[in-house]
């Protein structure tokens, strides 16, 4: 396999894992260090990921495994969803009404068990099959779809809490 | 269109959607001039999924580095056999060509030996003979 062969091959899943990383490791710096390094891991075993049947999950939970060993290793606490984090709005200009929104979202995100966070992150944030989520959290397809529902109804029934609140109290939302 | 929408969404929250359905339903949430949970919460999937600036070519920056570096190995590896070989070659050779010449040499000093000596210490002449009678089953020599 030549370098090229492999970046092709291996690009789609790094669109899948930049956001995934970034979660767990909090930085984008560090998320782009993690990557190189995974990537590098990766060409060095091409062979076995060449024969590997499951690819997929191999690449994931290569990932995974990474970013908590880097978590472990460096002893730093976990960056949770409810932090500030400055909210970057499409367009480049700031709209404060939407980064209003977008801090309700991550709060409400950042307030979910965590089981339906994770499915729910995977799904539409990593863009991950519901084979590719039963891979990585071993939980099987039919239920993964419980949970996300669930988390979706939770999330919309959270938001539309604030915005009739926000209605109510003259605010537009 | 609305209905096809509230459809999508319908599915989508009961789980059902395939990833193609949710990007049609992400692209007309996203298009609508009206705010809702959806438009919202869209919203912030497509900046948190957002990859930054020149990430394809820092992700493989080090995938590159290596194989430019095996390249290099291999480059000097072969350099360093043929370089090798070559110099095993010209010792042989070199070495052959010393045994050549000193066996050239050996022999022009023994010729030269040779010709001292029978300068020196001529051979000693034929004895003078007297055929008395040869046929062909007699002869007769006198020394």
């Amino acid at each position: 396999m030549t370098t090229e062969e492999f970046k092709s091959r291996l690009w789609p899943y790094t669109r899948k894992l930049y956001p995934m990383m970034k979660r767990i490791l909090g930085s984008e710096e560090e998320t782009r260090d993690a990557l190189q390094e995974l990537m590098l891991r990766l060409w060095n075993r091409k062979e076995a990921l060449e024969e590997c049947l499951n690819p997929d999950a191999y690449i994931f939970t290569a990932a995974r495994n990474y970013c908590f060993d880097q978590k472990k290793r460096e002893r730093r606490s976990p960056v949770t969803l409810t932090g500030e984090v400055p909210v970057q709005v499409a367009g480049g200009s700031f709209d404060p009404d939407a980064a209003e929104k977008l801090k309700h979202v991550r709060l409400i995100m950042g307030s979910l068990p965590e089981n339906y966070r994770e499915v729910l992150e995977m799904r539409e944030i990593d863009g991950l099959s519901f084979e590719e989520i039963a891979e990585l959290t071993g939980n099987e397809v039919p239920y993964i779809r419980v949970l996300l529902s669930r988390s979706r109804m939770k999330l919309r029934n959270e938001l539309e809490k604030i915005y009739s609140y926000e209605r109510g109290t003259g605010q537009t939302a | 269109m609305k209905e096809e929408r509230d459809r999508l969404l319908e599915k989508y929250y009961r789980g059902e959607t395939t990833q193609e359905e949710e990007r049609l339903l992400r692209e007309a949430c996203l298009a609508e001039a009206d705010a809702s949970p959806e438009k919202a919460f869209f919203t912030w999937v497509a900046g948190e999924s957002a990859l930054p600036e020149g990430l394809e070519s820092a992700v493989f920056e080090k995938v590159d580095a290596s194989a430019r570096k095996k390249r290099v190995r291999v480059l000097i590896y072969s350099v360093t056999s043929v370089a090798a070989t070559l110099a095993l070659m010209i010792t042989l050779y070199a070495g052959n060509l010393a045994r050549l010449e000193k066996e050239q040499e050996f022999r022009m000093i023994e010729q030269t030996l040779v010709h001292v000596s029978e300068t020196l210490q001529p051979a000693p002449a034929e004895p003078d003979m007297l055929v008395l009678w040869v046929d062909n089953d007699v002869e007769i020599i006198v020394n």
